[in-house]
């Protein structure tokens, strides 16, 4: 019993870095309508800017984090101009968007990999001086794992208070329903989409510090992390941020009983096949009808 | 060295371009995603593999195996998804290619795992490979003209238009992706009777994208637009092949320029039939006058 509650709480502390991806990716797609696959490339560039940050700040948590998370802000701010701002005015084609975001996506990694390729670079420890794990309720939590679901709990309430009570919130909400009526209505769409897009990198930037820090740093860790939003985005409900959450909560938790169930090699497939029966289940994902092509 | 290129174009090239015409079918004549299509190469490269491998089968077995089975995974994979949106296809398409992979690397002792499997008998030539590419573009272009195909690009143009005309768009967007996945599967025995070597490591959703680059990069309404530039791009690849990552930034950056600029692709609508090789050689026939009229002062105007 005791080691089910242990796997539940690390599947937890997973799906929170799931969380704070998705939910960028789906903040994204809420008013663009479409899937923005060089998420994962801004994560991983801000997870390596990040990292070059902490050989100024020495091992500061929190000013790496926020660096990272303005990185990761700049840097899709950068995206939205260079690889969908004239595609959006001229055309506005969604599977043209799709297909720049996917080569942005490539080109974000593999910039990455010039860089840094072949050999592995790694966050200093950030929690040496304190306790390696905490005992809480007999369950022994790793002191990152703890950090990490605090700093996304205050992301993710962060940017719900940005939504919910900001002008710019309402902008956004405004934008996800109709972009027609939003810019008759005298709003700058193309400024509301820009700083959708920071905010959607600053939390890929956070996110990329974190996955840093559970893992060694590799250009690769792009692509991984955009399937893994995608799918999570997806099982969701597209575009629905609650959805987002609940399904990377509930991807983090699976993931990590299959690991100790099957092994992490045989993973993937348990997660493909859960996929698979969920949208026969609920084809429209966990929030249920949020985009639809309309009528 | 021109023997070299050719000889690698045909060798490498035009079967990436077989797996790419699967792709192209279901991007370019029904408007789906296929994140994982690279993922239907291994399946039929596999098929074919383990057949001519441990059982010494010969090609014309093998080779309709490898469709009949990636035509089955394709039915399998298709049917939950091809009713809901586009990214759904995305999705699955994409978790299959990951699960696989996953697969592939765990039943070490049939597939080689990471290792790869090699000693696979070498079928193809040189010939074999140019006339199955005429072959399956041939019949691409033949369903692109007929009934069918039009009603795939009426599907792709307007989903909901299209059904209210009575296309029956579940259904064809099925057959649609069977065929394509038949399709790469194809591409994935003719590879591995080339190469004689298999491994897991180059089906992942990294090819697959590269493929939709392709198409994209061509122009995705356009066949020989398609075909065209996943030659050139194949072979830019292999000129920058000091360094795979200078590579894919190279080629990204191109892409990203052509969507930017020229949204339709390379070859828009266009495709390079008859038609418009004489309309070309017109042009290129016109061009002395033209420019003498421009000397002297006698322009269009």
């Amino acid at each position: 019993m005791g080691y089910y509650l242990q796997l539940l709480v690390n599947g937890i502390s997973m799906g929170a870095v799931y969380a704070i991806i998705a939910v960028g990716w789906a903040l994204i797609f809420s008013i663009l309508k479409f899937s923005n696959f060089a998420h994962g490339g801004t994560m991983v560039v801000a997870a390596y800017g990040g990292m070059l940050c902490t050989r100024i700040f020495g091992g500061n948590l929190w000013l790496t984090l926020i660096s990272a998370a303005l990185i990761g802000g700049v840097l899709n701010i950068a995206v939205e101009l260079v690889s969908f701002r004239r595609i959006r005015v001229k055309t506005n084609q969604l599977l043209l968007l799709f297909v720049s975001a996917i080569t942005m996506g490539l080109l974000l990694q593999n910039l990455v990999a010039i860089r840094f390729g072949g050999i592995f670079y790694s966050y200093p420890d950030f929690f040496a001086n304190t306790n390696r794990y905490i005992t809480i309720l007999g369950l022994s939590v790793d002191t990152a794992d703890l950090y990490m679901l605090l700093v996304a709990s205050i992301c993710i309430l962060a940017l719900i208070l940005i939504l919910k009570k900001t002008r710019l919130g309402v902008a956004v909400r405004a934008l996800s329903m109709d972009s027609r009526a939003t810019s008759l209505m005298g709003m700058n769409v193309n400024l509301i989409v820009l700083s959708t897009f920071f905010l959607a990198g600053a939390l890929a930037g956070v996110a990329g510090v974190f996955v840093g820090t559970r893992t060694v740093l590799s250009p690769t860790l792009g692509s991984t992390y955009t399937v893994k939003a995608f799918m999570v985005a997806v099982i969701g409900g597209l575009g629905s941020l609650n959805g987002a959450l609940y399904a990377a909560l509930m991807l983090g938790i699976l993931e990590t009983f299959l690991t100790s169930w099957i092994g992490s090699a045989l993973q993937p497939v348990g997660s493909f096949v859960f996929m698979m029966i969920f949208l026969l289940l609920f084809p429209n994902g966990l929030a249920g009808n949020f985009t639809s092509d309309k009528a | 060295m021109a023997s070299y290129y050719l000889t690698y174009m045909i060798n490498n090239a035009f079967i990436i371009v077989i797996g790419m015409l699967g792709v192209y079918v279901i991007t370019g004549l029904t408007g789906m995603f296929s994140m994982g299509q690279a993922a239907f190469m291994a399946v039929g490269g596999y098929t074919a593999a383990m057949l001519a491998k441990y059982l010494g089968a010969p090609i014309f077995i093998t080779l309709p195996a490898s469709m009949i089975v990636g035509a089955i995974l394709g039915f399998l994979i298709g049917i939950p998804v091809i009713r809901l949106r586009r990214d759904y296809v995305a999705v699955v398409t994409l978790g299959f290619s990951q699960a696989l992979v996953a697969l592939l690397n765990n039943s070490a002792s049939i597939t080689g795992g990471a290792l790869g499997l090699n000693g696979i008998p070498r079928y193809t030539n040189k010939t074999m490979i140019v006339i199955i590419l005429v072959l399956v573009t041939a019949g691409i272009w033949q369903l692109k003209k007929s009934r069918f195909g039009r009603e795939c690009v009426a599907i792709k143009v307007d989903e909901l238009a299209a059904s209210s005309m009575g296309i029956d768009v579940a259904r064809t967007k099925l057959i649609v992706f069977i065929l394509a996945c038949a399709i790469s599967a194809l591409a994935g025995c003719l590879y591995v009777h080339t190469t004689s070597y298999l491994d897991s490591a180059s089906f992942g959703w990294d090819q697959s994208s590269m493929w939709i680059i392709m198409v994209y990069f061509g122009g995705v309404s356009s066949l020989t637009g398609s075909i065209f530039s996943g030659v050139v791009l194949t072979m830019i690849q292999e000129i920058f092949r000091f360094s795979a990552e200078w590579r894919t930034v190279i080629y990204c950056v191109i892409v990203l320029v052509i969507i930017n600029f020229r949204p339709q692709g390379l070859f828009g609508e266009t495709e390079l039939d008859g038609k418009t090789i004489r309309k070309l050689g017109r042009q290129v026939i016109s061009l002395p006058r033209k420019c003498k009229n421009l000397i002297s002062g006698k322009g269009e105007k």
